[in-house]
């Protein structure tokens, strides 16, 4: 993890940094999938057993967090929260669900197109913000369960975030890192994205799709919906779509004008903010802002924080950098075979584990590798890691930020994904589309 | 002077938490109360209101931080409602008690009327056992002191 200044670590009791941390990981992960207890809270708690045992210093555990990361969600939630008020999004989703006559396979691929498509131009946790409460309101209607809608929504989330420099975290912290443009992106992950996409819609097909149906009167009901009476605000859509369109700019020129996408995120809520407060007195606009500001998901906020400083426990105590150098070590300096390994690694990885501190810590282990295949030489490396860590998200409900977003909105509409049932099914799903990607690697750059 | 000691508490139908929601809603009606106790037994464990069931017939989709604002663009949805309706009328009260903060009957009037104030619903009144005598509502204070500002 950037940032934390490297200091031996006072361990209670003289025990090995190691283990400690090592134990603490390992407790915290396993009462976070057992789902008794707010996964916010045990990665607090997770966070001060690992200061408190000594492996870290409070300022190594502040320096282990992301703040890019959370500015760059906190201020994407403001964002959400105030344009969704216009009804630009439920526009979006009805318009799409018409279009195919509210039949429900055809919806749900619409569904997961414009998820896809939202999650390459926004960050994947505010997308599903967006797409989750309209597939919910729209599958409620057409009375059937909502659970193969949410489950590809989560899918889309992270394969169509996964085309851009800006679609996910490690596709901003790899472009920031290497000077990859956006345009670099956009030409080497975006076709590899679309493939998996289309592809990963045919076992879904096979496994919910065929067995969907809607009564039509129930789908009457659907295409009775007026989109033009979902945008509620003609101002604040007009307001909010330019302020968006400002962010998306300043996420694909953030490296140009030396700026971070969470200062970009940030600024953008809080100029909307100012945009919505204007002609209201200093009581409304206490209100407004109040209420955006609870909107953000705190929940997600806190479990960041808390998983960064565990993550940056083990990473000080020297596990991560071991799992990383034994991987190049198994290799053999073999480029095809390193590109493969990291693809895949990090898609395991990625799957059990949040996916920014582990893309945190191979960026330094590649960029090691120049020496090795030569700098100009070590785009394929990144896109195995881009693609592993983006697609890796897919393998378990804890393996992207954006899953636990779904999953919170599942159990609220009363139909929970549960850890276990939606592993048995999204791991092998993942695992295929991370082969899909190794022949892709193959065919163009190996 | 405790509340107890005011003839302001009024006794009440009450259900159990087995009862259906068509039945709470039943007794809501006839009575002409938005407010039911439910009651196991003697023990008090919430009320269930007429809102409380309205809120549970919207979608899901409508119901949670960061949902669909509003609805408007969907129509009358008639049926969704009604089927909503259907499934609602059928489950057990006790999936849409909510825990309304009992009054203590030793409770001082003022104390009272703050906590009232306070609430959006009627408060049902226990005994130090638990058990319920029944509801205080907003209108019954205001009655009783319109009344005593009249002797």
């Amino acid at each position: 993890m950037h940032g934390v200044t490297p200091s031996a670590s006072q361990v209670i009791f003289g025990l090995s940094p190691l283990l400690i941390s090592v134990a603490v990981f390992l407790f915290t992960y396993a009462i976070i999938i057992t789902e008794k207890i707010n996964r916010s809270i045990v990665a607090l708690l997770g966070a001060s057993l690992m200061i408190f045992t000594g492996v870290l210093q409070q300022s190594e555990a502040l320096a282990g967090i992301d703040f890019n990361t959370l500015g760059l969600l906190t201020g994407m939630m403001m964002l959400v929260a105030i344009t969704q008020k216009s009804g630009v999004f439920q526009y979006v989703a009805i318009v799409a669900a018409k279009k195919v006559k509210a039949e429900p396979w055809g919806l749900l691929v619409m569904l997961s197109v414009v998820t896809a498509v939202f999650s390459a131009l926004l960050d994947n946790v505010t997308t599903v913000l967006l797409i989750a409460p309209v597939a919910l309101l729209i599958t409620d209607a057409l009375r059937i369960t909502p659970y193969p809608y949410l489950f590809s929504i989560i899918f889309a989330s992270n394969i169509g975030g996964t085309a851009t420099l800006i679609g996910d975290p490690p596709n901003i912290m790899i472009g920031s890192a290497v000077k990859l443009t956006f345009n670099d992106f956009l030409f080497n992950l975006a076709p590899i994205a679309a493939v998996v996409f289309a592809l990963t819609m045919i076992p879904i097909y096979f496994i919910w799709g065929r067995k969907l149906h809607a009564a039509p009167e129930d789908r009457e009901q659907v295409m009775a919906f007026d989109e033009r009476e979902a945008i509620t605000d003609v101002p604040l859509l007009k307001k909010s779509l330019a302020v968006l369109f400002v962010v998306i700019v300043g996420f694909v020129f953030a490296h140009s004008i030396h700026q971070e996408p969470g200062t970009i995120a940030m600024f953008g809520g809080a100029l909307l903010l100012l945009l919505n407060a204007f002609g209201k007195n200093p009581e409304e606009q206490a209100h407004e802002t109040h209420k955006v500001f609870s909107e953000v998901e705190w929940i997600t906020i806190f479990f960041f924080v808390g998983l960064f400083v565990v993550v940056a426990g083990i990473e000080k105590a020297g596990v991560m950098d071991l799992m990383a150098h034994q991987l190049i070590e198994l290799t053999g300096g073999d480029f095809a075979t390193t590109a493969f390994t990291i693809l895949w690694v990090s898609a395991l990885a990625s799957a059990l584990v949040d996916n920014i501190p582990f893309v945190a810590t191979m960026i330094p282990v590649i960029q090691n590798l120049a020496p090795v295949f030569g700098a100009e030489n070590l785009a394929p490396l990144w896109w195995s890691l881009a693609l592993g860590a983006c697609l890796g998200g897919n393998g378990s409900l804890v393996g992207a930020s954006a899953n636990l977003v779904v999953a919170g909105f599942a159990e609220r509409a009363g139909q929970p994904i549960r850890f276990l049932p939606f592993m048995l099914m999204a791991f092998p799903l993942m695992l295929a589309s991370i082969a899909v990607a190794s022949l892709y690697l193959y065919l163009r750059y190996l | 002077m405790t509340i107890k000691s005011l003839p302001i508490i009024r006794s009440v139908v009450t259900v159990t938490p087995q009862a259906s929601v068509a039945e709470a809603l039943h007794i809501m009606l006839a009575n002409r109360v938005n407010h039911v106790p439910v009651c196991d037994g003697e023990r008090y464990l919430g009320l269930v209101s007429v809102n409380d069931i309205l809120q549970r017939l919207l979608p899901a989709g409508v119901q949670m931080p960061h949902g669909v604002p509003d609805l408007k663009f969907a129509g009358d949805a008639s049926r969704l409602l009604g089927s909503h309706f259907r499934h609602l009328s059928e489950q057990a009260v006790a999936e849409i008690i909510h825990p309304a903060q009992p009054l203590d009957n030793s409770c001082p009037l003022l104390e009272a009327a703050l906590l009232l104030s306070k609430s959006s619903t009627p408060m049902p009144v226990l005994d130090s056992s638990g058990k319920l005598l029944g509801m205080l509502s907003q209108r019954g204070l205001l009655e009783y002191l319109s009344k005593e500002a009249g002797k």
